[in-house]
């Protein structure tokens, strides 16, 4: 199993929102639990070994005790109905999951779920292993992060099914052992009441003694004397005392001064406007900030910072938490300019990140290690610690509703569900850029198509060349294999409540989809359908090689050709009905695509599957792209929309159909009506029509015009010219002139 | 291994003045105040706090959050803490303070007595538990092994690392670490502005008396015999060992404190060991030691720490 990891710099700010998302209770899920309904269906025993009943639903959350012999050994819930856990198919995946007292999950197995590449298959019993693999799991260490920036599981292909799977067991388990308290995990206290924060509006006083008086600075002043008496108390170092302080008894060892200085009303006490930007600057979003002041002998800052960074010599506590603090970003200050303050020449602003979980409101102590050098290695270590507390006036505590906070743990589920997001954007950025790479080589192509199918055997090895990069590429290596799937889930998704969340879990199809429809508004189906669907591809490549082997091919007669084409249209209406009814059912019958099989599964799959893949690529052995041409729903559900392109860029002259036949015998999918015109529903876009459009040895046209040229011009003249003003000339939107 | 896991409580009494009928002795605030009491887990076992104040919710939560860190650095049972970080990786950058304040205090106890107590004997600790636990007891050749990794001299500590020079080597800071946990929690609680509390973590540090103004009655368990009123404790911590309170073995003869220089359990007879001095780390550290040594040895001992008193040997 392959792990990817998550780029650090983004499992940073989404922890915090997660971290957020967790001091909520399932207030967000609103729909009726599901856990009883379940439950009915799946013995306790099962989800976990040993246990023999589950016990009433609480009313506060939905979760059921899990019960062994009159005792509570777990607890029971589904992950769908304590956080989001919509998957690919717009619908939950369920999972019933239980979580000890100590915060480890004891079972976890998938319900239900509508995935549509978890139907069966050995993909299917692969993500349900790693559902019930998460038996063991401590949560508590996740909870630290909030349940992200962690490594996702890798199941090849249905990155985002496992994603949610993932996701929710970890989030909803977090969620209920907050909400329990279980394994010493704790919920903040989310009631309607009273949340204290920092007041922004409270003024310090001005000057430096004002501001020591109203504790809003606090000081710690160590004198030699003071030092050398407690390097001489038992328990110190035997040595200590044999290296007492340089300096006089009473010579300051050390006056350090400390405070909150994030908190505005102090910090524009003590800093000037200037300071205070560049303490602003360097500050991230809900971190805070200290200032560490002082003069003497001692240095607080020592030197081992400067190899690796962190100040060793200072610590803040607050309740179980130490922070230390980097010495790389900091605000060094010249000197303190409040009024009345000491000279002071160690001055930094040193920065809690918002990580930290520090909060402004609660005391906190800095912690100073005093280091006495006892020789070359013998070292005694003193502690001293300097007590903060925001006065009461710089704390507000403004009333919060049982709405607002509502409405933050909406904001908090959504912010979640970005996070995970963007965590799979990063994930795929090679298949993100290859694709990218792949459309704008086909967007230029299609631009100056003119230029290209000037040269047919280029045009030809071009062709074979993308359509080899779509189907290793896109699909087998990617699986970014559109699907009529993903078009039913869509409409699914509108009758249920759109979510753009959903779509953008999958950056592929989001991109292929995207590229589709505004193709379908340049070109028509023939973008997609013709270059970039890899079982298209695939069928052409195959088709290929039957022709390099001199299998013979079959042209169908036109009138059967014609009303063949019906077909798809009449599967893809099938299907869409299905989907108004039921999407699960509709899934199953959108197996007559044989994409899974053949593209995300690799043919490793039931009989059935794969005897019905190769029976459609033997067919097509013959009939060159068969299944794109009568069966194909996703090739339908495009072609209606063909006729609304922009733009005619498949290039005919007047002359064609009557009475040469040429293109439309040579076209592979039978898209030219015999009276000459390109149907566009059926067109590909391969191009090959216009390969001969400007050939000078295939094409009536041109070659007359080329020789009616070379009598006028004597050969002088550019023969390139020629077919120039002929192109022109012939044009159906050109006006035509008199010969 | 619960044969060698030490029993261990976290109580905190202070000035549990309504209670007694005491109220003359305490703060008009704290007789108004009704009694607080929390249980609950702590240190690894049941603990209890009983406070009356008017904000003891909030005291109490804030000694419970500096247990929490404080196991955070010391605890061998918690695979995230500082400690367990060294011993496992050999090494630990920027240590927590609380961590040098302790193998200092070690540090200066070791040399006091000849080596005997040695936070190093961790290796050794571990193959008797082990061993025992299997079913028998070590080889000679096992112990030598073991002994071989045992050295406080090995020990590089600074405030940018701690390390150990020779890989295998590990320490244990039981001998010390409720010693010192009580004397942080002391320590916050005075700071909050409580005078008469009793903090014990399985080791006490008392501030001021009993709100009753006496000093606080402690007793002392001798191999079951309980002395009540043993030592009356005001503004003193006390530390107690008893090498054969707990044994790795069942018959009750291989007591947990290990002698570095042997390799072996104390040969000493003595059943409780306990120790008075103003911090509770202290009297932690000379109470392990002294189950180690003769009676003239522990005399000879407390020279080098004049505020630290043998409360009871025997």
């Amino acid at each position: 199993m392959r792990l990817v990891r998550i780029a650090r710099a983004f499992g940073f700010c989404s922890a915090l929102v997660a971290l957020a998302a967790l001091s909520t209770p399932a207030a967000a899920q609103s729909a009726k639990p599901r856990l009883p309904e379940f439950t009915a269906h799946y013995p306790a025993e099962k989800l976990v070994e040993g246990a023999e009943s589950y016990g009433p639903m609480r009313d506060d959350i939905p979760v059921m005790p899990l019960l062994k012999g009159g005792e509570i050994i777990g607890y029971a819930f589904m992950n769908s109905d304590i956080v989001g856990a919509i998957g690919y198919s717009s619908r939950p995946i369920h999972i019933i999951e239980a979580v000890s007292p100590d915060a480890v999950v004891l079972g976890a197995a998938i319900l239900q779920q509508s995935e549509p590449l978890l139907q069966g298959g050995s993909r299917e019993v692969a993500v349900k292993k790693l559902a019930a693999s998460y038996a063991g799991r401590d949560l508590k260490p996740e909870a630290v992060t909030g349940g992200s920036g962690r490594e996702y599981p890798y199941v090849s292909g249905v990155s985002v099914s496992v994603r949610v799977v993932d996701d929710s067991i970890i989030r909803s388990g977090l969620k209920v052992a907050f909400t329990l308290g279980l394994g010493g995990l704790e919920l903040p206290n989310r009631q309607e009441g009273t949340y204290p924060t920092v007041n922004a509006a409270a003024t310090a006083p001005t000057g430096w003694d004002a501001m020591l008086d109203a504790g809003l600075v606090k000081r710690l002043e160590l004198t030699n004397a003071t030092v050398d008496w407690a390097f001489a108390q038992p328990g110190q170092h035997a040595w200590a005392t044999r290296y007492p302080n340089r300096g006089a008894p009473d010579d300051t060892f050390l006056d350090l001064y400390t405070t909150l200085i994030s908190v505005p009303g102090i910090a524009a006490s003590v800093l000037r406007p200037s300071e205070i930007d560049a303490m602003n600057a360097q500050m991230e979003e809900g971190g805070h900030a200290i200032l560490i002041a002082s003069s003497g002998e001692y240095s607080w800052r020592g030197s081992a910072f400067r190899d690796n960074g962190i100040y060793n010599r200072i610590e803040l506590v607050q309740g179980d938490k130490t922070i230390k603090f980097s010495a790389r970003e900091q605000v060094a200050l010249f000197r303190i300019s409040a009024e009345g303050a000491p000279l002071l020449m160690e001055n930094s602003i040193l920065f809690i990140p918002a990580l930290a979980n520090f909060d402004p409101t609660q005391p906190w102590r800095l912690q100073l290690l005093v280091q006495r050098n006892l020789g070359a290695i013998e070292r005694a270590y003193l502690n001293y610690d300097i007590d903060f507390a925001l006065p009461a006036n710089f704390i507000t505590a403004p009333w919060v509703t049982s709405e607002m906070l509502a409405e933050q743990a909406r904001a908090e589920e959504r912010a979640a569900q970005v996070a995970m997001r963007n965590s799979v954007w990063q994930n795929n950025t090679v298949e993100i850029a290859g694709l990218a790479v792949m459309l704008a080589v086909l967007t230029a192509a299609f631009f100056f198509q003119g230029y290209l199918t000037r040269s047919a055997r280029l045009t030809f090895w071009f062709r074979i060349g993308y359509l080899s990069t779509t189907l290793v590429f896109l699909g087998w290596y990617a699986n970014a294999q559109l699907s009529i799937v993903n078009l039913m889930a869509l409409a699914n998704s509108l009758r249920t409540g759109f979510d753009w969340e959903t779509f953008l879990m999958d950056p592929m199809t989001f991109i292929l989809w995207f590229s589709v429809a505004a193709a379908l508004i340049f070109w028509g189906r023939g973008a997609y359908c013709g270059w970039l669907c890899p079982f298209g591809a695939m069928q052409e490549l195959t088709n290929r090689l039957a022709k390099l082997l001199h299998i013979p091919q079959w042209t169908l007669p036109w009138g059967l050709n014609e009303r063949l084409w019906a077909v798809k249209y009449i599967i893809f209406l099938g299907l869409f009905g299905v989907t108004l009814t039921s999407l699960d059912t509709a899934i199953k019958f959108a197996e007559v695509e044989p994409f899974r099989t053949a593209i995300t599964l690799k043919f490793a799959r039931a009989w059935p599957f794969t005897l019905y893949l190769s029976v459609l690529l033997f067919i097509g052995l013959f009939v060159e792209r068969f299944f794109c041409r009568y069966l194909c729903p996703l090739g339908a559900a495009l072609a209606i929309p063909a006729r609304i392109r922009m733009f005619d860029w498949i290039k005919r002259y007047r002359d064609c159909g009557s009475p040469c036949q040429i293109c439309a015998n040579e076209c592979m999918v039978q898209a030219i009506h015999p009276t000459g015109e390109i149907n566009p529903n059926e067109c590909l876009s391969c191009l090959h029509c216009q390969v001969q459009y400007q050939s000078k040895s295939v094409c009536p046209v041109v070659i007359k015009q080329v020789k009616r040229r070379e009598k006028v011009a004597h050969g002088a003249h550019a023969v390139g010219a020629a077919i120039e003003r002929t192109q022109v000339a012939n044009h159906p939107h050109a006006i035509r002139v008199a010969e | 291994m619960p044969a060698v896991n030490r029993r261990r409580f976290l109580t905190i009494s202070a000035a549990a003045a309504g209670a007694v009928g005491a109220g003359a002795f305490a703060g008009r605030a704290l007789q108004a105040a009704p009694l607080y009491r929390w249980e609950g887990i702590a240190l690894g076992a049941g603990a209890s706090i009983t406070l009356a104040h008017p904000e003891a919710e909030r005291i109490v939560g804030r000694a419970l959050a500096e247990i929490a860190r404080l196991e955070g650095v010391f605890s061998l049972y918690r695979a995230d803490s500082a400690l367990t970080v060294l011993n496992t990786t050999g090494g630990l950058d920027a240590p927590p303070f609380e961590l040098l304040q302790c193998l200092t205090l070690c540090g200066a106890v070791h040399g006091a007595t000849q080596g005997l107590f040695d936070p190093t004997v961790q290796p050794l600790w571990r193959l008797y538990a082990d061993s025992y636990e299997a079913g028998s007891a070590p080889t000679p050749q096992a112990v030598a092994a073991m002994q071989a990794l045992v050295g406080w001299g090995d020990v590089r500590i600074s405030a940018e690392r701690i390390a150990f020079a020779r890989p295998g080597m590990a320490l244990t800071l039981n001998g010390v670490a409720q010693g010192y946990i009580a004397d942080r929690v002391a320590a916050l609680l005075s700071a909050e502005g409580l005078t008469n509390v009793l903090v014990d973590t399985g080791e006490m540090h008392a501030l001021g008396g009993h709100p009753d103004g006496n000093a606080w009655p402690v007793a002392l368990d001798v191999a079951g015999t309980i002395l009540p009123n043993a030592v009356p404790l005001r503004e003193m911590a006390l530390a107690s060992s008893a090498p054969r309170g707990t044994t790795f073995d069942e018959a009750g003869t291989q007591g947990h404190i290990l002698n570095p220089a042997t390799g072996a359990p104390s040969a000493q007879p003595w059943r409780l060991v306990s120790v008075t001095a103003p911090q509770a780390a202290l009297a932690d550290a000379l109470s392990s030691a002294f189950s180690l040594m003769s009676r003239d040895e522990i005399v000879a001992a407390l020279a080098a720490f004049p505020t630290a008193r043998l409360a009871y040997l025997g």
